[in-house]
């Protein structure tokens, strides 16, 4: 396969990846009762589609791409535990979750990275979870907010 | 004595009456002035080897409401933004607050904002010094906040002033409070809290138009009946102007001890572990047994101070380990204490120097004091700060930490101290907040929680954005209660109670400073001028002040720092100590005593020498 089939299929399967993530998003959103983790959803649902509209910019011309800076990786997600998903779940399950979903995609494309020897195919791969630990840092960020309350 | 024989006599004292009564019956108090790691020592033994969540602290007698108040309205209660975010602040509304002199260094800050241009409204039934800063102040009755500042959120909204977006964007409920406060109109809380209408419109006024208001409140707010209340009132007020997540604004409670934050995140508390993790949780008490290596960690929370001593009376208490707590002095009603504590079968006190809790003691085991031993100490924005060992210790004085570890040993449980860094890595094992603080990190500068994760830099600023804990901020519906003892006919004066700039809560420290004693040597009644020349009274005379409960003796201070019909006193002087007369009526949801509100009279016993005035001092005649 040339290197430019690979490039492409690559961003395919990271495009639905985020029509994946925006469709769990959007269907969380019609299950849980809390009008603040709804609204997480929805937002959560409407930033995925936004992933998904850059990554298909970008695949049209995917050896000028736009570099996703390398922001600090706290590894909050990875101490915490997967939260259950119930339509009572609190606002910190529904943030712990977004982040460990964006903990796992992170993971997926530094793997990938890994396992290749192509250069374009594992810069590629390794901006792909640039992006992924961005989105994972905003949500570590808001986790720390009102993940750790003072309540006795 | 030695120490094996204090030890062996102590734990063989506990295991007995524990093995024949159960845990239930040993209770257990922490401090907010001793370290992190000897707070979470207290804590670890209770819950480890006696099996009980009996252990709490003195975060009860003043800052609890805050945190049930802050918990109810965010989620969360701890303050919400750091120290130095008072210089960002354009209007800084203090109430409740004597911050010169319970707080000094907080004052600088503010007395630097109000320097510097910043608006500084002072709300305080007392004429407290910082309103020599202030460019408005505003003189409420003991016990009406809820009045006022019910009073003001409906004037905002009659003006329009409100942030509607934040309400709608960021809390649950914005047409509930408009409803609950319309009571309130800005005349009737007048009448109520005895502040005039035109104040309160002016404070209406600049609250509502500012960018950026900054909210402090201490224990003026909390120790009363309506505490929570109070402080539900106050996120109300704040969630209506919308200066919440961002720099310069907030909800901003002063702790009082220099570690009573971090006494609460030790888990010297009946209902949390370390980092407020729920005991009643099975989860959270599997994986924390885990990790101690113990089994039977209790699921069932524990008895809040108040409750540990009314039970001794009937036996359900019968042991009481107090570290860092004069309780007798520390708890209202203070006959009533002391009944409590003769009750006992065995009180043992950890303690520095003697008071008067350590002479109704069985053993006194003598603690290390501050820079004696490592640790290190949580402030009221949650910072975590080494302290590091810079002298020995007196005598044969020990960390709190060994002795809990060496009473563990010998009723057979290994709590596996071995040092103050041991104990907070102990702790850290099963942290959620303070997960990524170690030693090493705070070498050079402090580290505010949450932390969860070492590469985690810490959080200066709680609900950035507008997001809360609980998702949206809820707004508390809080009606004005008066306190539960009014002034009357027998008791015409309404006592109001707190700390001096020259001493420190009870004196066990500061009492034992010749300085401090030279430059404040005895409590004096504050009394308003208007009362003092009704009574033919003047500064120097001995009076006597009777409550429904006791009876002190002390001089008389003529001050217009008190307003009429408004007595005043500290807790500092067990020679004529404010809690013999205080009311033991508590805050309905956190067992937070009245201190700031009860009933008494004042007599005149004999002319004093003339006072004249030689120079003019800060918080003294």
């Amino acid at each position: 396969m040339n290197p430019q089939n690979s490039l492409s299929l690559i961003f395919d399967l990271a495009i639905r990846k985020e029509e994946a993530a925006n469709q769990f998003y959007a269907a969380l959103a019609q299950r849980v009762k809390n009008r603040a983790v709804q609204e997480i959803f929805i937002e959560l649902a409407k930033e995925e589609l936004n992933h998904k509209t850059l990554l298909t910019s970008l695949q049209a011309a995917p050896l000028i791409q736009t570099k996703f800076a390398r922001v600090p990786d706290y590894h909050i997600a990875e101490s915490e535990a997967q939260p259950v998903v119930t339509p009572d779940m609190p606002l910190r399950d529904a943030v712990a979750l977004a982040m460990k979903n964006e903990q796992q995609a992170a993971q997926l494309y530094h793997v990938m990275a890994q396992a290749t020897t192509e250069t374009d195919v594992r810069e590629l791969f390794e901006n792909l979870m640039n992006m992924e630990l961005g989105h994972k840092n905003r949500l570590e960020t808001l986790f720390v907010d009102i993940g750790y309350p003072e309540v006795f | 004595m030695s120490w094996d024989e204090a030890l062996d006599y102590t734990a063989g004292r506990i295991k007995a009456i524990v093995d024949k009564h159960g845990p239930d019956v040993f209770s257990a108090l922490g401090s907010g002035r001793i370290t992190n790691e000897n707070n979470y020592a207290v804590a670890k033994f209770t819950r480890a080897v006696i099996k009980t969540n009996n252990v709490d602290h003195c975060a009860r007698t003043c800052h609890a409401p805050t945190v049930a108040g802050l918990a109810a309205a965010f989620g969360s209660g701890a303050a919400t933004n750091s120290i130095s975010d008072i210089l960002e602040a354009d209007v800084i509304f203090v109430i409740g607050s004597n911050m010169t002199e319970a707080h000094p260094i907080v004052s600088y800050y503010v007395k630097r904002a109000a320097k510097n241009g910043a608006t500084l409204i002072v709300v305080d039934p007392r004429k407290i010094d910082l309103v020599r800063w202030a460019s408005l102040y505003a003189q409420q009755h003991v016990g009406t906040d809820v009045a006022f500042l019910n009073g003001i959120i409906n004037e905002i909204f009659k003006n329009g002033w409100q942030n509607e977006e934040f309400m709608r964007s960021s809390t649950e409920n914005p047409d509930d409070i408009r409803e609950w406060v319309k009571p309130y109109p800005v005349e009737k809380a007048s009448e109520i809290c005895g502040v005039p209408v035109d104040t309160m419109r002016t404070i209406a006024r600049i609250l509502g138009t500012a960018k950026n208001v900054n909210i402090i409140y201490c224990l003026g707010i909390t120790e009363h009946t309506c505490g929570t209340d109070n402080v539900k009132s106050i996120a109300n007020l704040q969630m209506v102007l919308g200066h919440l997540g961002k720099r310069g604004g907030g909800v901003n409670p002063l702790r009082g001890q220099n570690n009573v934050q971090g006494a609460c995140d030790m888990g010297d508390l009946p209902n949390v572990y370390h980092n407020y993790q729920p005991v009643d949780d099975p989860h959270v008490a599997e994986k924390i047994a885990k990790d101690w290596g113990v089994t039977g960690l209790s699921l069932k929370q524990g008895y809040k101070i108040p409750t540990m001593l009314h039970k001794a009376t009937s036996g359900a208490t019968k042991i009481f380990f107090c570290v860092g707590d004069n309780t007798v002095q520390t708890e209202p009603n203070m006959a009533k204490t002391i009944e409590e504590l003769k009750a006992l079968e065995f009180l043992v006190v950890v303690d520095i120097f003697p008071n008067l809790t350590t002479e109704m003691a069985e053993v006194v085991l003598p603690d290390v004091c501050f820079n004696e031993d490592d640790g290190t100490y949580s402030n009221l924005e949650r910072r975590v700060q080494r302290l590091r060992k810079a002298v020995n210790p007196p005598g044969n004085a020990k960390p709190t930490w060994w002795i809990m570890q060496e009473l563990g040993k010998r009723m057979g449980v290994d709590l596996r101290f071995t040092s103050a860094e041991g104990v907070w890595e102990d702790m850290r094992r099963t942290a959620t907040s303070m997960a990524g603080i170690t030693y090493s990190r705070l070498d050079e500068i402090g580290i505010q929680w949450p932390c969860p994760t070492l590469e985690h830099p810490g959080t200066p600023i709680l609900h950035l954005h507008g997001k809360f804990t609980r998702g949206k901020g809820l707004f508390c519906r809080t009606d004005n209660r008066p306190p539960a003892e009014m002034p009357d006919a027998e008791y015409p004066f309404m006592l109001s109670t707190g700390r001096r700039l020259w001493h420190y809560h009870t004196g066990t420290q500061t009492r034992n400073s010749i300085g401090l004693e030279t430059i404040f040597p005895e409590e004096l009644m504050e009394i308003s001028p208007v009362d003092a020349l009704r009574m033919s009274i003047k500064t120097n005379d001995m009076v006597k002040a009777t409550s429904r409960r006791g009876t002190i003796t002390l001089k008389a201070w003529v001050t217009d720092r008190s307003p009429e019909g408004v007595c005043w006193c500290s807790f500092h002087f067990f020679e004529a100590h404010a809690n013999v007369l205080t009311n033991d009526a508590y805050d309905n949801v956190t067992e937070t005593p009245e201190y700031k509100a009860c009933a008494i009279k004042i007599e005149k016993i004999s002319d004093g020498k003339p006072y004249v005035q030689t120079v003019n001092r800060q918080a003294r005649p």
